[in-house]
C-alpha cells in the first residue's frame, strides 16, 4: 500500500492562511494522526489529500503517482467522516455493499464480501437492520465497514470517532487500529483528542495555525517535545519560569523564585530566562521533613480522578504545581492543607528557551 | 444573599410510549452542591435535566425545590437556568448582547443588563471577544458564551447539558476546573450532564450514574470509583478487567475464585460462599506487569499482545491464555525506569494484590451485555 507525500501545500481562505507550506512524508502502511486545536488546518489538509479541497499551491503524491490534479474518485482512497453519512433507506449491509455493487461486483460475490467485512469489523447485525435502528457505535462501525469495502489503499479518517461517547470512543479506537493493521492500509487520522492519537498512531503530526509544528512518535513527542506548544497540547504539564545559574553537559541548574533546581537542557548561558517543563506524573508529593527546606508547600486541592490522584500544591516561593500519582487504592500521602515536600522524578524536568512571542501565545489552544 | 435551592426527586418516572426514559428516580441534592449526571447515550441524562427545568413533565412522581412541590410549576417560575447542549446563540447579535438579552428581557435596564453581561463574560474569560459575532468564534468559545448567558440569568440553580461537549479534548481539561471554580464562586447548585467519566470525577461533589433511565449509583467520585456496585459501574466509571469464575474456597481473610481450569485468584473481599458464580474484577492501574516472577498468589504468566501510549500511562494488553486478555495501565515513568514492558510477544507476568480484587455477583444477563455501553 502506498506512501504519501505532501510537498509545500498552501491554502488560503480570503486573507487567512488555512495551510502554509505544509510538507509531510508518510510511509507505506504507516498510521499517522494529525492533531491540533480547532482551526489549526488539520481537516483542510486531509481534504486536500482526499482531493475534496483544491490547494492553492504545492503537490501531493500517493504511491508513485502525483494526484495533485486528480479528482477524489481517482485517488483510490477510503474516507470516513465524523458525521455519519449512511444511506438511511438502505439496510446496513446494503450500505456496506454499495461501493462494490457500483463498481460492478456480482450480487452473490458482493454478499459474501460484505459478510467478510462485517466479520472483520466484528459487527454483529442482521442483514435487514436499518441505520436508524443502530447505536452510535454500531453506525460508526458500519460507516467504517463501508469505507473498507471500497478496497482503498489509503484510509483517510476525519474525526471518525468524534460523534461517540468517551467510553465507546476509547474502545473503538483500538478496533479501528487493528483493522487498518490487518488490511495493511496506510492511514491518516485527524482528531482533536491527543490521547486517541497517541494510543493508536505510529507517528503524530502536530499542527497549529496552518503550520506543522512538529512530527514524531507519540513517545518522543510526549517525553521530549521540541516545542512548548507540543508539551502543552499532548497532556497536562507544569511550566515553571526560571533563570539559568549554570549549564553544562546537558544539565541546567536554574533558580526559580530563589529556589534551585536541576533539569535537562543544553546551550543556555548564565542568567538566561528559561521555562522548565515537568509533567504532573513526574512530580512526587511527600510528607515534609525539615521546616526550612526548599521545594515545600501546602496542598491546596486533591481529587481522585480514577486511575490517578491529582494534587495541587502551592509552594513557598509562590508557584503552583500539579502532581498526578497513580491510584493504587491505598490511602493518600497528603490531604488538603497539609505541608508537603515536592520532588521531581529523574529526567522529568526539561529546560526550554522562553519563546520570542511569549509563553502564553506559544501555549494558546484557541 | 440568595438562598440556594436543594432539589428532591421522589420516584420520578417519565415514559415515552413504551420506553421508560426515566425510571423511578429518587434523588436528593443539597444546596450549593455540584452534581454530575453520568451515563451512556440514551441513559436518560438529558431527560432528567429537562424534568428539573420543567421542560418535560413527569409521568409520575414529584419534584421538590427547597421543600416546595414544583412538579406542575412552569419552567419560567422555577428559577433555574438551563443551558442545553444545542445552545442557539442569536447569530445577528454580538456576544455581549447575547448575554445581556436575558437580563434585559426580565426587566433590568439596558445599563444593568450590559453590566451583568460584562461580569459574566469576564467569568468565562471572553471579555476580549464581547463585540464579536458568534460565527467569528470557535465552537469552544461559543459554548462559553452560552454558559455566560445561562449564568446571566442569576438563578441559583444551574442545569448544564454537556457544557464542555463542543470543546477540544485538551482545552476541555483546562475549562472543567474553571467551570467548577466558577460554580463554587457563584455558590450555585449545579447539575452537569456528561458522558465523560473523568470530567465528572474532576468536577463533581457527587456523581449520579444513570443507565436505562434508572439510577445505578449516587455518591462521591471516590466512593463510586473505589466501590462500584456492579460490573457496569466498574467498567463505565474508570474501566476494569473482569473474569468470570466460581468461589472454590472461603476463609476469614480471603475468597478464592476459580477463573479458568487450573487458575484461581484470591481476593480479600468476602460475602460470597462456596459455589457462588461471581465476577472477579480489578482496575487496570493495579494490574501490575513483571518481567519475571515466582508463581505466588495472583501471579499469572502471559504474553504481551500490544502496548500503546496514553500519556502518563502505557496501556498493555496481556493474553493470559485460558483466562483471556487483561489490560494493564503501567505508569510511563515507572516503565522507563525499569525498561519495562519491552516487546510485543514477550512473556510477562501479571500480578494483582488480593486487596485490589473486587467481587461482584454474576449479573443475570451475559457479562458482555452487562458491560455494554454502546
Amino acid at each position: 500500500m502506498p506512501d504519501v507525500r505532501v510537498a509545500g501545500v498552501g491554502k488560503k481562505y480570503k486573507d487567512v492562511d488555512a495551510l502554509s507550506d505544509v510538507s509531510l512524508q508518510i510511509k507505506d502502511q504507516e498510521y499517522i494522526s494529525i492533531i491540533g486545536p480547532s482551526g489549526c488546518g488539520k481537516s483542510t489538509l486531509l481534504k486536500c489529500i482526499a482531493g475534496i479541497i483544491k490547494q492553492d499551491s504545492g503537490q501531493i503524491f500517493i504511491g508513485d503517482r502525483e494526484v495533485t490534479a486528480l479528482p477524489p474518485e481517482e485517488r483510490q482512497l477510503g474516507y470516513m467522516f465524523q458525521e455519519i453519512a449512511l444511506f438511511p433507506h438502505m439496510s446496513a449491509w446494503d450500505n456496506v455493499g454499495y461501493g462494490p455493487r457500483v463498481r460492478g461486483k456480482a450480487r452473490e460475490l458482493t454478499r459474501r464480501f460484505v459478510g467478510q467485512v462485517m466479520e472483520m469489523t466484528r459487527l454483529k447485525i442482521g442483514a435487514r437492520t436499518y441505520p436508524d435502528e443502530l447505536s452510535g457505535g454500531a453506525k460508526q462501525k458500519t460507516a467504517l465497514a463501508r469505507a473498507i469495502a471500497a478496497e482503498p489503499q489509503l484510509m483517510l479518517l476525519d474525526e471518525p470517532l468524534g460523534a461517540l461517547d468517551a467510553h465507546v470512543r476509547a474502545i473503538l479506537r483500538y478496533e479501528l487500529r487493528r483493522l487498518v493493521n490487518e488490511l495493511g492500509l496506510t492511514a491518516i487520522h485527524v482528531t482533536h483528542d491527543q490521547e486517541e492519537a497517541m494510543s493508536i498512531s505510529d507517528r503524530l503530526v502536530i499542527m497549529k495555525a496552518g503550520r506543522v509544528v512538529e512530527v514524531g512518535t507519540p513517545l518522543e513527542l510526549y517525553l521530549n517535545p521540541k516545542r512548548l506548544f507540543t508539551a502543552n497540547f499532548l497532556g497536562e504539564a507544569n511550566f515553571i519560569p526560571g533563570n539559568v545559574e549554570n549549564c553544562d553537559h546537558g544539565h541546567v541548574t536554574a533558580s526559580v523564585n530563589g529556589w534551585k533546581i536541576d533539569s535537562q537542557g543544553s546551550g543556555f548561558t548564565k542568567g538566561q530566562r528559561v521555562v522548565l517543563v515537568v509533567r504532573p506524573e513526574s512530580v512526587v508529593v511527600a510528607p515534609k521533613k525539615q521546616p526550612d527546606e526548599q521545594w515545600t508547600g501546602t496542598v491546596r486541592d486533591r481529587a481522585l480522578l480514577g486511575d490517578y490522584v491529582r494534587t495541587e500544591v502551592e509552594l513557598g516561593n509562590g508557584l503552583h504545581v500539579t502532581a498526578h500519582t497513580t491510584n493504587r487504592g491505598v490511602e493518600p500521602v497528603s490531604s488538603v492543607g497539609e505541608r508537603v515536600r515536592v520532588d521531581f522524578a529523574e529526567g522529568g524536568l526539561i529546560a526550554y528557551q522562553v519563546p520570542a512571542h511569549g509563553l502564553d501565545v506559544e501555549l494558546a489552544l484557541e | 444573599m440568595r438562598a440556594m435551592p436543594s432539589i428532591k426527586l421522589l420516584n420520578v418516572t417519565r415514559t415515552y410510549g413504551r420506553i421508560r426514559a426515566i425510571d423511578k428516580v429518587s434523588l436528593e441534592i443539597a444546596e450549593g452542591e455540584y452534581v454530575c449526571v453520568l451515563g451512556p447515550t440514551g441513559a436518560g441524562k438529558t431527560t432528567l435535566l429537562r424534568l428539573i427545568a420543567g421542560l418535560t413533565t413527569a409521568t409520575s412522581g414529584a419534584i421538590e425545590l427547597d421543600g416546595k412541590d414544583i412538579t406542575d410549576v412552569p419552567p419560567e417560575n422555577r428559577n433555574a437556568s438551563y443551558v442545553p447542549q444545542q445552545y442557539a446563540l442569536f447569530p445577528h447579535m454580538t456576544v455581549r448582547d447575547n448575554v445581556a438579552f436575558g437580563p434585559l428581557a426580565r426587566g433590568f435596564t439596558p445599563e444593568e443588563s450590559l453590566q451583568i453581561a460584562h461580569e459574566m463574560l469576564k467569568l468565562v474569560r471572553l471579555s476580549h471577544r464581547a463585540t464579536a459575532y458568534p460565527h467569528e468564534l470557535s465552537g469552544g468559545m461559543q459554548q462559553r458564551v452560552a454558559l455566560a448567558r445561562g449564568l446571566a440569568g442569576r438563578s441559583p440553580l444551574l442545569l448544564l447539558d454537556e457544557p464542555l461537549g463542543a470543546i477540544d479534548a485538551r482545552l476541555r481539561v483546562i475549562l472543567r476546573y474553571e467551570l467548577k471554580k466558577l460554580a463554587k464562586e457563584l455558590g450555585v447548585t449545579t447539575l452537569h450532564v456528561t458522558h465523560d467519566q473523568q470530567e465528572a470525577m474532576s468536577i463533581a461533589d457527587r456523581i449520579v450514574v444513570l443507565r436505562d433511565g434508572a439510577v445505578q449509583q449516587f455518591g462521591r467520585p471516590s466512593e463510586i470509583y473505589q466501590g462500584p456496585r456492579s460490573p457496569f459501574l466498574a467498567s463505565f466509571v474508570g474501566g476494569a478487567n473482569f473474569l468470570e469464575g466460581v468461589v472454590v474456597r472461603e476463609a476469614r481473610d480471603a475468597t478464592m475464585i476459580d477463573v479458568a481450569e487450573g487458575f484461581s485468584i484470591s481476593s480479600s473481599r468476602d460475602g460470597h460462599g462456596m459455589g457462588d458464580f461471581v465476577i472477579a474484577s480489578f482496575r487496570q492501574e493495579v494490574t501490575l506487569i513483571l518481567t519475571n516472577a515466582s508463581l505466588e498468589e495472583n501471579v499469572v504468566p502471559g504474553r504481551l499482545v500490544s502496548i500503546s501510549i496514553l500519556g502518563a500511562f502505557l496501556r498493555c494488553v496481556v493474553d493470559l491464555g485460558r483466562i483471556g486478555e487483561v489490560v494493564a495501565k503501567v505508569s510511563l515513568r515507572e516503565a522507563l525506569g525499569q525498561r519495562l514492558p519491552d516487546r510485543v510477544g514477550d512473556v510477562v507476568y501479571v500480578r494483582v494484590d488480593r486487596n485490589r480484587i473486587m467481587i461482584f455477583d454474576r449479573p443475570e444477563r451475559p457479562l458482555a451485555v452487562e458491560l455494554e455501553a454502546f
